[in-house]
């Protein structure tokens, strides 16, 4: 089974997972409420795929080992953006995120690239946890197998702003790891999460 | 949301101001400005509370080879301390670049 950073994973709980670092009280509470994991952007191996963990507060994040045995089920950024796979219902009022996802969907569509919702909004779409704060960007990961121009991301980004109720942060994930496209589109030098670290690279190298 | 700052006393001159990173998950923006009062300060607002011993840690390691009298503020969207130093890095990179 393939797994790509940003998946989400669902789990019976806490004791499906390892870390060399005492797990916070927090962690606990998180996972008795949503039973679900994320996919970290770090190697795998044997037994072990990279996941965290995301508490209530913005600042509580941890990262554990997951046994691949112990998945439930897979939810990718991709399934979410059809309604009929989110597990939860907004019959009075849509949070502004998901409004915007839903308004700049087909926009996304047209561009054939393979994309999805992240973040508290992807989080809250696929476990049905109320997760979205007022606050809340809409996250979204694109997938970028072949190269796209800066033009091309700077225009793709305009389109989809004009469309926005909310602040978009968009990842790009490209052959050399994830890149914001924000910084794609203006800076030289880019930073790039890779599977072991986060490194600085030249922005026309990302696909070579 | 918090915001806090740190001074150090430092000497080294940077040529001009410099601007790196975006607005968004996992990652934070720094303005680098020259200064005039021997010494850099620190200035961060971050969406991650409880953390200012980290910012402590990663700003002395940071003084400590870059002694630089500037203003640097930081505006962070939950980025890890690998993200902040490297950011670091790079915009002190582009403050003395020669244009």
């Amino acid at each position: 089974m393939e797994l790509n950073p940003h998946d989400l994973l669902r789990i019976q709980g806490m004791e499906d997972l390892y870390s060399g670092c005492p797990f916070p009280d927090w962690v606990r509470v998180a996972l008795v409420k949503a039973p679900y994991v994320v996919v970290r952007r770090a190697e795998h191996i044997i037994d072990g795929v990279p996941v965290g963990i995301r508490g209530a507060e913005r600042g509580q994040r941890f990262a554990a080992w997951l046994h691949p045995d112990k998945i439930l089920e897979v939810i990718t950024p991709g399934s979410l953006i059809n309604p009929a796979h989110w597990k939860i219902a907004y019959p009075f009022t849509m949070p502004a995120t998901i409004q915007t996802l839903t308004l700049i969907a087909p926009v996304m569509q047209m561009t054939g690239y393979g994309w999805g919702p992240t973040g508290s909004s992807g989080f809250e779409l696929a476990t049905g946890i109320s997760s979205i704060k007022d606050t809340s960007d809409l996250d979204l990961v694109i997938h970028l197998p072949e190269k796209i121009t800066k033009q091309q991301g700077s225009s793709l980004l305009e389109q989809l702003e004009k469309l926005s109720l909310v602040g978009l942060d968009i990842q790009m994930n490209t052959p050399a790891g994830g890149v914001a496209i924000r910084e794609y589109i203006l800076a030289e030098q880019v930073l790039v999460k890779t599977s072991t670290a986060p490194v600085l690279q030249d922005a026309n190298c990302l696909w070579s | 949301m918090e915001s806090f700052s740190f001074k150090y006393p430092a000497g080294k001159k940077v040529a001009q101001r410099a601007h790196v990173g975006v607005v968004g998950s996992g990652d934070l923006e720094i303005l680098l400005e020259p200064g005039n009062n021997n010494q850099t300060e620190f200035i961060v607002r971050t969406a991650a509370d409880g953390f200012q011993e980290i910012w402590k840690a990663v700003f002395e390691r940071f003084i400590a080879l870059n002694d630089i009298d500037a203003v640097v503020t930081l505006n962070d969207f939950g980025a890890t301390p690998g993200v902040v130093s490297l950011r670091l890095a790079q915009v002190l990179e582009l403050a003395n670049k020669i244009k």
